[in-house]
Formats: C-alpha cells, structure tokens, sequence
C-alpha cells in the first residue's frame, strides 16, 4: 500500500520522530514509525538527531543485585547458536587454540600459536576478512632458552594499539614485572606493568611505535630493574 | 552494608571510534568483534535496559536479540547516520521499548504511589553526572531545566524509564490531549536551546 501524502509534511514527521525517539507510542505507531523511518530518509534523519541529543540522559545506575541476576557467559552462549557457522578454517584454528589454553602446556601453546600464524597469514592475508590478527608478536624465552610466554600486540585503530601477554600461568605469582621493547641500538621503551591479573593493556602512541621498531621484548622483574626474566625476537606479522 | 551502586555512565567519546570499528568489523563477519562489543558494552546496556524492562530474564532477552540483530544490521550502520555508539544504544533501547508495547510489561517498576512516583522523579531528575558526554550532558541538563515542571517530567520519564503517553497520563491524571501538549511544547522549546 503507498505511503499517505500526509507524512510528507515536514510538521508531522517532526512530531512523529520527537514521538519515537522518545518512546512514547503504542506499539502498533512504534511498528508504523519504523515503517516510515525505512521509507522517509528525512524522518530518520530527525530521529537520529533527536537520540544524539538524549542519550547523555542515559546515565544511570544499577546495583550489584540487579547485574548479578544476569548471566553474562550463558547468554553469549544463547547468541553465538544463532549467529551464522563459522567459516572451517577460523573454526578449526579457534578449537585448536581452546584446547592448547585448557592444557596449560605452556611450551606446546607458543609453539601452536607460532604455527596458527604462521598458517593465518596465507589463509587469511588474500582475503583481509580477519583484521584480529596480532600485528607483532615476541616469544619471550627464559634463560633455559623454553618459550614461556607469547606477547602479541595488534593497532586495532588508529591511536587504539593494545598488547597482551599469556598464558597467565606463566607468570610467577605475586610478582610484579615490566615490560620493555628494545630497540637495535640498545634504547628500551618501558611498555606497562603486569602480574597474573593484568595481561592487556592499552598502548600509548609512543610505546606502539617502540614495538614497531623493537628488536626484541623483554620482560623485567620491576624490582631488580636489571635482570632480564624472559625475552624474545619482536617479529612483525602484518603491515599496519 | 549495603554496596554502593555501580556508576555505568556511557563512557566518554573516543569509545565511540572503537565501537565503530567493531560495527565495521561486525559488518564483514568478523564474530570476534562482536564478542569484544559484547564484553565492553555488557554491563552499560543492562544498566540502560534494566529501568525499561525491570526484570532479569527480560534484560537477558533484549541484550541476546539485540546482539544477534547488530550482527545482521552492522552493515547498515553509516557514519551520516549518526556515531555509532548512539546508533546501537538506540537499537537496543527501541527493542527494549518494542518489547515493553507489546505487553511484556515491567513490574519492578510501578507507578502504584504518589510517594513512588516522587521518588522516582526525584531520582530521574538529580540523576549525579558522570564522566563521559560532559558537555553534552550539562547542555541537555541545562535546557531541561528550562522547561515547565511538567514537560520536563514527561520528558524524562518517557526517555529513561519508557512510560508511554497512556501511562503517564494516568500518572499525572490528565487529560492524554494535554499530556501531549506538554510533551510537544517541551520538546520544542528543548530543540530551540539545544540549537541555540
């Protein structure tokens, strides 16, 4: 059926659109609305600027209580069965990566994430669908020369950078330790303080840049600054 | 004792360039984007949801309906219709309010008293400002405070708490006609300070 002339006039979409983005109506004007909106690009426009204009009222609070009768893990679950398969390769790659966590074999978890990188980049590089992938990445080893730790850091916008580190087992307990990149000339660039609960953190500009020209990483005991615990080659995965 | 509640003030806006590159990432597919939306945004939406809806199970429902729409929607989201921030709050703010209309009412909430119903204006109305939209929030706060008692009510209670115009016309037993009017003269006098 076509649309009334009515809702061309710029007076009644203007009330309507105060109307819907407040919230106000029945159902059956709210159903209408969204009919309308998907047909008058200028009536959406109002209700967009109306929604910008209201939502800094949106701030609110909500008591311990309330947020601890959700069940943030099992309603993920319930969307992730509705969402499309996952392509097999992702998929596969993501189980092998679930398995080497719940093993906590440390050694064989670097060694598994090397691999799936190393695959990801022909996999993935042709097609650019999957832009998570760590832009640098160091497997820092102790002074038995095993992998222990794997620091991955990705530049996920522009002035956005973070780097992680894991697994968390590794880290001796209690500990409080710094991590540094290293460049050729010996500068070292102090890039946060971690302990078994801080493992990812925001990059600043500067620190990015100190990844993206380090040699190699290295993670420090924070309270004996000069004695190296584990350290490893920085290598770039992708361009940026 | 009991806790203080949980600020959940929508954070500041350079969150907004961060959830735009989710939404895009959404948009091509990417699932881990949308688990990292998921696990930034969890906490905020359910606070935002929770004076709508009332109940758990139904803040539960929204936020997972909401969630699986944003993965088939994401691709419709463009920066000329707004940041997108503000664009998937509205999303789920409308699927709460569709769920409210359809008779999926809240209890928690009710406007049962006249005690009640000052309180909860109260709590509406000198709602502490927090971090994140500073300038925004004073703007919005200062030209509300310009409006008539009423209007303003109307307003508020209507945007943060989703009553509808039958609803708050019974509330504030007047005539739905007048009701409306005050929504329509504070909405107009709101739109002229804003644009002021």
């Amino acid at each position: 059926m076509p649309m009334p002339l009515r809702y061309l006039q710029s007076e009644l979409q203007t009330r309507l659109a105060e109307r819907y983005a407040l919230g106000m109506q029945t159902l059956k004007v709210r159903l209408r609305c969204q009919q309308l909106l998907a047909e008058l690009p200028s009536m959406e426009a109002l209700v967009i600027q109306w929604e910008q204009r209201l939502q800094p009222l949106l701030t609110t609070t909500v008591t311990d209580d309330q947020l601890a009768q959700l069940n943030q893990q099992h309603i993920w679950q319930r969307i992730t069965q509705q969402l499309p398969d996952q392509p097999a390769l992702t998929k596969r790659v993501a189980s092998v990566i679930q398995y080497w966590q719940h093993t906590l074999n440390q050694l064989a978890l670097a060694a598994c994430l090397l691999l799936m990188l190393w695959l990801s980049q022909f996999a993935i590089t042709p097609h650019s669908t999957i832009p998570v992938l760590p832009h640098y990445m160091a497997v820092l080893r102790d002074a038995r020369e095993s992998p222990s730790l794997v620091v991955t850091s990705a530049r996920l916008a522009p002035g956005h950078a973070v780097v992680k580190l894991f697994p968390q087992q590794a880290l001796p307990v209690g500990a409080t330790l710094g991590l540094w990149a290293e460049d050729p000339k010996g500068q070292r660039v102090l890039l946060g303080h971690l302990d078994s609960s801080h493992l990812q953190w925001t990059l600043s500009k500067p620190q990015w840049l100190a990844i993206a020209s380090a040699e190699r990483l290295l993670l420090v005991d924070s309270t004996a600054p000069h004695s190296v615990l584990w350290q490893g080659e920085c290598q770039q995965l992708r361009a940026w | 004792m009991e806790r203080p509640p949980i600020s959940t003030a929508f954070p500041a806006a350079d969150a907004t360039a961060q959830v735009e590159y989710w939404l895009q990432e959404i948009a091509r597919g990417d699932k881990e984007a949308l688990a990292a939306l998921y696990q930034a945004y969890f906490r905020r939406l359910a606070a935002l949801l929770y004076p709508l809806l009332g109940h758990a199970s139904t803040v539960e429902d929204v936020i997972q309906e909401g969630f699986i729409k944003l993965w088939h929607k994401a691709h419709t989201w463009q920066p000329q219709r707004g940041n997108g921030e503000a664009w998937m709050i509205a999303l789920f703010r409308h699927l709460a309010l569709d769920q409210l209309r359809s008779g999926k009412r809240r209890t928690a909430v009710s406007l049962q008293s006249e005690q009640e119903d000052v309180a909860m204006e109260d709590k509406v109305v000198f709602d502490a400002p927090a971090p994140g939209f500073p300038h925004e929030r004073e703007r919005i706060w200062h030209c509300l405070n310009q409006l008539e008692a009423q209007s303003r009510a109307a307003i508020l209670l209507s945007y943060t708490q989703g009553y509808s115009h039958e609803e708050l016309s019974q509330h504030f037993a007047t005539p739905l006609g007048t009701l409306k009017s005050w929504v329509r003269r504070g909405m107009e006098k709101l739109r002229q300070c804003l644009c002021h």
